[in-house]
């Protein structure tokens, strides 16, 4: 009861409180909506929600966000979250945003943590892929699962056809998009499963898949990249962007495609230029393995096989660092959408780094300790993790029990979920 | 504060009577407390217009507070239960017992239904949420509906 009082605007501004019972009579009401409640009750839901379903309310209807960006919510938002008297002039959604990436940064680099493991696969598993509170598991069985982040069941899982082995995949909120053998393979979520033909040609196998509505891009051991139409199921589009196998690729929003190869070359093709093909980086014979863009700050990572991580500006194509942030293989480098600040980095050695995006510093390093702290359900396992001193050398130390190699990695909220090739699954919680 | 067993009358906007243990509205509405207390009240001939709320909305608030009334003494687990059932309703029946709540100042249907209300935004897509809500306008002119989602594709 006390705690209502301090939302007393409503009841001051209700007639009834100062009214008598006649003076009460009000027109005859249309049927209530949520578009006509009143400024104040909507302030009283607003307030039980924290700011990232705020964030998401302010474009859910116009009142909605005049009664979220007015000054009252803001006000109590302020006191609430963030103690500061400076409010600036953004809109709320991109203050929360940017306060909600800080926290991640900070959450990754110096928060604690504990890591939470389960058996996600029946033999091995070495590609996890993780968006919107959802996780997808698979390579190395005949399954992909997606599993809940909350709770680490499984929620979802489609069989890979017998005799042909799933190579990569990605998934979005209708579907799942792999690459199996050198065909692609779409599983709607509803349940239905089609394969694709054979491409014309490709006997060679297919190592690398993207896909970006309707198109996907499937990378060949023979160097080039084919570009599939994923509703005529056609390919469009054959591109040789290397002279040696393709190891991965990402595409960014306007449709460029860059790709890396074993040779350590990485290209470009913009389908909209008269040269189709422009390097990036020529071959030095340090292959490259694995690509990650970033569409808000157009930077592209690249991890190699010697443990080096690369930064380009897209827009100039001039690289802006290159550091060795691992004595060996580099499998995966991800970062949260929208986030402009931390990668996150994974390899061989099995030890997960922090690096900051602009000048490949190493923030933190990342180990998962082998003592059991608790495992609530049963379900699954939780350990304790534990940070690196900056420049630790002595990596050979620490049992590769406690280091599996990390294979592929990605990154959510304040969470990185790994998978190491074994039948394990591994989410990494920082606080 | 009157005995447990008077009544009082309320009148909803299609102008039907609901008689009411008194007990039961002074101890949930603060302004029919605050009614009784200062004696605006009179037994023999006054009935309480409630000119906003209909009939079906204002049976289920009486409901509301003669069981929590009656049952106040239950486990949390089954008053929980109840409430849950309770506001098994559609959204403009959730709206218009938040209005009811909200005028006649029933401070724990108010925070169940804001609670409710939470419950169906947290975590949900943009689409859901005006779904469930029954949100037909959202008011945004095409182009900022278009701008938004493009820049938020994941909050939809």
């Amino acid at each position: 009861m006390s705690k209502r009082q301090q939302f007393s605007p409503a009841a001051a501004n209700d007639p009834a409180s100062t009214a008598t019972a006649d003076e009460r009579k009000k027109s005859r009401r249309t049927q209530t909506t949520a578009l006509s409640l009143d400024h104040d009750i909507l302030c009283m839901i607003f307030a039980f929600l924290d700011m990232f379903e705020l964030v998401r309310c302010t474009l859910v209807c116009k009142t909605w966000n005049a009664v979220i960006e007015s000054l009252s919510l803001r006000e109590f938002h302020r006191r609430k979250l963030m103690g500061s008297s400076e409010f600036p002039k953004k809109p709320l959604r991109v203050i929360f945003a940017e306060m909600a990436m800080e926290q991640h940064r900070l959450a990754l680099q110096d928060g604690s943590f504990h890591v939470d493991q389960w058996k996600g696969h029946s033999t091995r598993v070495a590609q996890c892929r993780m968006k919107m509170g959802t996780v997808a598991t698979g390579v190395g069985d005949k399954v992909i699962r997606l599993w809940s982040v909350n709770s680490y069941r499984c929620i979802e899982e489609y069989s890979v056809p017998a005799m042909l082995p799933l190579v990569d995949f990605d998934f979005d909120e209708s579907k799942i998009v792999g690459l199996i053998g050198s065909r692609l393979c779409i599983w709607r979520r509803n349940g239905k499963r089609s394969i694709f033909s054979s491409p014309e040609g490709a006997v060679v196998k297919g190592s690398c898949m993207r896909y970006f509505d309707p198109e996907a891009m499937v990378g060949y051991d023979d160097g080039a990249i084919r570009v599939f139409d994923m509703y005529s199921r056609s390919c469009s589009q054959i591109i040789r962007m290397h002279s040696a196998p393709v190891t991965c690729l990402c595409v960014s929003e306007d449709q460029l495609i860059l790709s890396g190869s074993t040779s350590g070359s990485i290209t470009i093709s913009d389908p909209y230029s008269v040269q189709q093909v422009t390097t990036l980086r020529s071959s030095d014979g340090r292959g490259i393995r694995t690509l990650c863009l970033n569409p808000s700050s157009q930077l592209l990572f690249a991890g190699s096989a010697v443990g080096y991580t690369y930064c380009w500006d897209l827009r100039t194509r001039k690289q802006l660092w290159g550091k060795r942030v691992s004595p060996n293989v580099i499998y995966s480098v991800q970062h949260m959408r929208g986030d402009r600040s931390t990668l996150a980095v994974g390899g061989i050695d099995g030890i997960l780094r922090f690096v900051n995006q602009n000048d490949g510093t190493i923030v933190s390093s990342c180990i998962m300790e082998d003592k059991l702290i608790s495992s609530p359900s049963g379900s699954f396992q939780r350990r304790k993790g534990r940070r690196l001193p900056d420049n630790y050398l002595n990596i050979d130390i620490i049992p590769t029990s406690a280091r599996p190699s990390i294979t592929c990695l990605a990154v959510g909220m304040k969470k990185v979920v790994t998978t190491h090739n074994s039948s394990d699954i591994r989410l990494w919680k920082f606080t | 504060m009157g005995s447990p067993l008077k009544k009082i009358m309320l009148c909803s906007s299609e102008k039907e009577i609901f008689s009411v243990e008194e007990q039961v509205m002074v101890q949930h509405s603060v302004i029919i407390n605050n009614m009784i207390e200062d004696g605006s009240y009179n037994y023999e001939e006054s009935k309480i217009p409630l000119d906003c709320v209909d009939s079906k909305t204002l049976k289920k608030v009486i409901d509301y507070c003669t069981y929590h009334t009656h049952h106040h003494n239950d486990n949390q687990e089954d008053l929980e239960a109840w409430d849950a059932q309770f506001l098994n309703v559609d959204s403009n029946g959730l709206y218009d017992l938040l209005m009811a709540a909200n005028y006649l100042e029933i401070r724990n249907l108010l925070d169940l239904i804001y609670r409710t209300i939470k419950n169906m935004i947290k975590g949900k897509k943009i689409d859901e949420i005006r779904r469930i809500l029954n949100i037909k306008d959202h008011g945004f002119t095409p182009e900022e509906e278009e701008q938004n989602r493009k820049e938020y594709p994941h909050f939809y």
